[in-house]
């Protein structure tokens, strides 16, 4: 017997291995919810081999997809980021569009409520120097801009026409120190002279002692001087200070129109008195 | 060609200064690149080509604006002569002092529209002095310093990189 084992010393470790893959691999071990003593080893090594490889091959295999979808992501999103500056300049344009669209709307209601003809212009340059208050808009002598025309918008008064070329005209902001205007509280119907030069805050000059004048009164064109018609809003009294013994009040206001603001005016086109057509003529020449 | 592109820098900056654009605007002040370029410019060419230069750049600047005529033809000429007599006898002038010069000049092309106004009675002293002549000139002398400094920076490393 010992001497047939130690022959056949081959054939009784294939047996015994076959023995042992049939022990190692029984249907009850195999459908043992957990590992058996004899699997664990086996399992826990080969598992953590397969774990290793499988880390290393999903890390190639992620790099080189990450790779691949990359060079599509960069150009996607080039395209992506092409289209949202397209997108972000078509909104901006119909913002600012819708923003003209409804300044020139409220141009339009002004123009019922003033009775006079009148021409859209858009400001294009300002005055270079900081000691007075001008705008450049688009409009001149060919399109019928003269001199002295008054300018609003449809918040209120801006300046007037000062100096005209063939295709603009300079405007004399209502704000600068050598404007004045016919005006007239709103409340009282008390009529004085605006006047600019203090920054933003303008000046009723002339209104008597007497008057009942308060803080928040609106003050409206009077429409005296020829140049803006009566009702156009200047602008609300934001001080009033009467001094003892003194014949006038001393009103300041806050402009209802920002100058720094304005994009479109309107150029009135109210007809001169003759005599102040010949004075004008006369200055042009 | 030279000339030309003087011509163009000058028409940019002309424009650029009245420009609705301008973003350059401190509470409401805006400062005087005409007199910063004239003053630079003067500083470089010599007083005889910084006067004819900003009286050039001053008649300009003359129609653009609503002021008195010819004030910025006699100031900006002042000026550019004046930087053209400093830039001869100062040695060595660092940006610091160019923004004190600048400061001086603007203060004084201020002074003068105000002894004008005064003249004309639309001065409001001292509202106009301490709100518009001072800030400008404070204005002026920091951005001019700063483009001095930037000139003078491009320069040196232009010169650094061709010498050997």
């Amino acid at each position: 017997m010992f001497r047939f084992v130690v022959i056949n010393k081959k054939v009784l470790v294939v047996f015994l291995l076959l023995i042992g893959i049939f022990v190692l691999l029984s249907p009850e071990i195999k459908e043992n919810p957990r590992y058996y003593l004899f699997e664990k080893p086996f399992a826990s090594t080969v598992n953590l081999i397969h774990s290793g490889f499988s880390l290393i091959f999903r890390g190639i295999s992620t790099t080189w997809n990450n790779y691949i979808d990359l060079v599509d992501v960069k150009e996607e999103n080039q395209r992506l980021f092409e289209e949202g500056k397209r997108l972000r300049t078509e909104s901006l344009s119909l913002k600012e569009k819708a923003l003209a669209y409804d300044r020139l709307t409220q141009l339009l209601k002004v123009k019922d409520a003033i009775h006079t003809e009148f021409t859209v212009a858009t400001i294009v340059a300002r005055e270079p120097t900081n000691w007075y208050s001008a705008v450049v808009i688009n409009r001149g002598e060919e399109d019928g801009i003269r001199p002295n025309m008054g300018v609003i918008t449809a918040e209120g008064i801006v300046g007037k026409i000062t100096k005209t070329a063939p295709h603009h005209s300079r405007v004399l902001l209502f704000s600068d120190r050598n404007s004045a205007v016919g005006g007239m509280i709103q409340r009282t119907r008390d009529e004085g002279i605006v006047t600019g030069g203090e920054g933003k805050v303008l000046r009723l000059n002339y209104i008597l002692i007497e008057s009942d004048i308060r803080k928040g009164d609106l003050v409206l064109t009077s429409g005296t001087d020829s140049v803006f018609p009566p009702g156009v809003v200047i602008g609300r009294i934001s001080r009033v200070e009467s001094p003892q013994n003194a014949l006038f009040h001393s009103i300041e206001l806050i402009p209802e129109v920002s100058p720094s603001k304005i994009r479109e005016v309107m150029v009135l086109n109210i007809p001169q008195p003759p005599e102040v057509e010949m004075l004008l003529k006369e200055e042009v020449r | 060609m030279k000339s030309l592109g003087w011509a163009i820098f000058v028409l940019f900056l002309l424009a650029f200064q009245g420009s609705i654009l301008n973003p350059l605007v401190i509470h409401g002040i805006r400062p005087d690149l005409i007199l910063i370029t004239v003053y630079l410019l003067g500083i470089s060419k010599g007083d005889i080509q910084g006067g004819i230069i900003g009286a050039s750049l001053g008649f300009i600047m003359d129609i653009l604006s609503a002021g008195p005529v010819y004030y910025n033809v006699f100031s900006k000429c002042f000026i550019g002569s004046l930087s053209g007599v400093i830039g001869r006898w100062i040695q060595n002038p660092g940006p610091v002092l160019h923004a004190g010069m600048i400061s001086v000049a603007s203060l004084l092309q201020g002074i003068g529209t105000l002894l004008i106004l005064a003249f004309l009675g639309m001065a409001r002293l001292p509202q106009d002095l301490f709100y518009i002549a001072i800030p400008q000139a404070i204005f002026d002398g920091a951005l001019g310093g700063i483009v001095y400094l930037f000139l003078t920076t491009r320069r040196k490393r232009t010169v650094s990189r061709w010498t050997f």
